[in-house]
């Protein structure tokens, strides 16, 4: 390990300053929903599942709000390592609680300031996040920042800039209502694999986790700075969408692929009983076009572990499941629009 | 009142070049299996009388009529986020409710499909889903100063509305505020490069800054910036 990694010095390609972005550790202590009635996770119907960073109050029947208690904790190595020696006693920074819902296009940022908090040094700080339901649907991602307040020129091997992140923690996510998940697996995270000793090495720009096989995880490398960013370019216009669009179909390609050997190697060949949840989902997601000779899905469930189970038909799986990826993602249309993008801005 | 309905997606096979183009039109019983109810009651009449309006005194294709009607669309359609978050919503607009009105505006270009049937998380396509979002991202309470000036500028308003950053409205508002045409028509470098540039560079900023971080004020010091590097440079 070099000595970055190991002061965690710097994230991905491209970030200028010191910025730890695993420093900090957001706590939810309590949820209350409140509405003509009320509710907390004493009832079936809120559930906070800490290991995965998730809160769910899909099964509340109606309320108004929902109040997220909990704390944000910052160690002093957010003040040690990302801001000028003179400005660590008295340090010019903001904890944010970034809330972000993308199908109601939000994005908000309560401070401490709105939580009657100064930050001036390591501790937990306790937050009351109020998220109105008229505000949101499906999820909110909560997302724990710690950020300069002012500019500085002592020392530009800091951060510099007002706004500039300094710290931060993975997000929590609220779900408030039944996602139309196609596939959460395809929703990645995003790491710096050289800091990973079980990672791929660095020249890998995604990797399928099993770790725990029952929620395997699609992550993506931040080494590659310039590729994550286009990948998380939301916009719809311009080259770099379409590059993302045939970037993605590209990981898709390799992480369906992985995703449906996995699933016909654990389904039970004789009940075609899938072993984890999401392999149902994977099937069904490809019923149409795996063998479209097969009209029922626990048949074809059965089939393809019988496929996988025999060393004869594994290659006809394998190209089984190639031919279903392809009519699934299709590579040519959006190789064309990409192709088309970069004539136009010839 | 009218109670605006959900059209799914299955209705969408329905959406035939005929009907893009005006030469035959879908009704409520045509689409009937594709539309299901929401709860949702608007009274349409202020959005029908802006849009007759606008076919009569706006040519076809002209984006001035963005600016005059987006006003109307926010206000005429009072809902919440979570509302204008169901995306069948907007299908059942452009396709039952307005449809001469999208021909009128975007009939003449390629991707008109789109002015029917995109919508959800872009902003940018859907014609009445655009003017609304656009309008709800830029007003402030019930002035809609911001969202007239958004859309003097077509450029501005697809830069800014097609950008991630536009969800943040501190970010929004500050965009719009130094960059509206008022600002920098007398500025050297065309209108449109100093937008573009602009927003490209303030997104690229905001991969290093934490948007939510950003209150108004410093929004405007930060677009203010780049702005006028941008100008410098060009």
């Amino acid at each position: 390990m070099s000595s970055d990694e190991l002061s965690g010095r710097i994230v991905g390609e491209g970030f200028p300053h010191n910025y730890l972005e695993d420093a900090l550790e957001l706590t939810v202590e309590s949820v209350e929903v409140r509405g003509d009635n009320e509710f907390d996770e004493d009832d079936d119907t809120v559930q906070v599942v800490t290991s995965d960073r998730r809160i769910s109050i899909v099964g509340v029947p109606q309320w108004d709000d929902v109040v997220v208690n909990g704390t944000v904790e910052i160690p002093q190595k957010v003040f040690n390592g990302t801001l000028p020696a003179e400005q660590r006693d008295d340090p010019p920074v903001q904890l944010v609680l970034a809330t972000r819902c993308s199908r109601t296009i939000l994005r908000r940022g309560p401070s401490n300031e709105e939580f009657d908090l100064a930050v001036d040094g390591e501790g937990e700080y306790q937050f009351s996040l109020k998220i109105e339901r008229d505000d949101v649907r499906g999820e909110v991602e909560i997302q724990p920042y710690v950020v300069r307040s002012e500019h500085q020129s002592i020392d530009v091997d800091y951060a510099t800039q007002v706004g500039d992140r300094l710290a931060s923690a993975d997000a929590w996510t609220l779900e408030v209502d039944e996602t139309e998940d196609d596939g959460g697996f395809l929703h990645p995270r995003i790491e710096p694999f050289d800091r990973h000793d079980s990672f791929p090495d660095g020249e890998h720009l995604h990797y399928l986790h099993f770790e725990d096989p029952s929620t395997p995880k699609l992550y993506l490398n931040a080494n590659h700075g310039r590729l994550v960013d286009v990948l998380q370019n939301e916009g719809t216009r311009g080259a770099d969408p379409r590059f993302r669009d045939v970037l993605y179909d590209y990981i898709e390609q390799s992480v369906w692929q992985q995703l449906l050997l996995r699933a016909a190697s654990d389904i039970d060949v004789e009940t075609g009983e899938p072993r984890h949840p999401w392999q149902e989902e994977v099937v069904e997601l490809f019923e149409d076009e795996l063998y479209p000779d097969i009209d029922e899905t626990e048949e074809l469930r059965r089939k393809i572990a019988e496929d996988a189970a025999s060393g004869d038909d594994l290659d006809v799986l394998v190209h089984q499941i190639d031919l279903a990826i392809q009519r699934r993602i299709d590579h040519p249309q959006r190789a064309t629009d990409l192709f088309q993008e970069g004539l136009h801005n010839d | 009142m009218t109670e605006l309905m959900e059209m799914d997606e299955g209705g969408q096979a329905l959406i035939s070049e005929e009907f893009l183009n005006g030469e035959t039109e879908l009704t409520e019983d045509d689409l009937g299996p594709y539309l299901s109810h929401t709860g949702i009651e608007v009274d349409l009449t202020p959005l029908d009388e802006a849009a007759e309006n606008i076919r009569a005194e706006f040519e076809q294709g002209d984006a001035k009529i963005d600016q005059a009607l987006a006003p109307t669309v926010h206000e005429t359609l009072d809902l919440s986020r979570r509302e204008a978050a169901i995306t069948g919503i907007w299908h059942y607009l452009t396709v039952i409710e307005y449809p001469e009105l999208v021909r009128h505006r975007w009939g003449h270009v390629n991707n008109v499909r789109e002015k029917f049937l995109e919508g959800g998380e872009d902003i940018y396509s859907n014609a009445i889903h655009r003017l609304w979002w656009i309008a709800e991202i830029t007003r402030d309470g019930d002035d809609y100063s911001r969202t007239e000036a958004i859309f003097e500028m077509q450029e501005l308003a697809n830069d800014v509305s097609d950008r991630w950053f536009a969800r943040h409205q501190p970010i929004t508002h500050a965009c719009v505020d130094v960059l509206q045409k008022s600002e920098i028509e007398d500025l050297e470098p065309s209108n449109s490069k100093i937008v573009s540039k602009t927003t490209t560079q303030l997104r690229e900023k905001l991969t290093v800054i934490c948007a939510e971080g950003l209150d108004y004020p410093k929004a405007v010091e930060l677009v203010t910036q780049i702005r006028d590097d941008v100008v410098e440079d060009l």
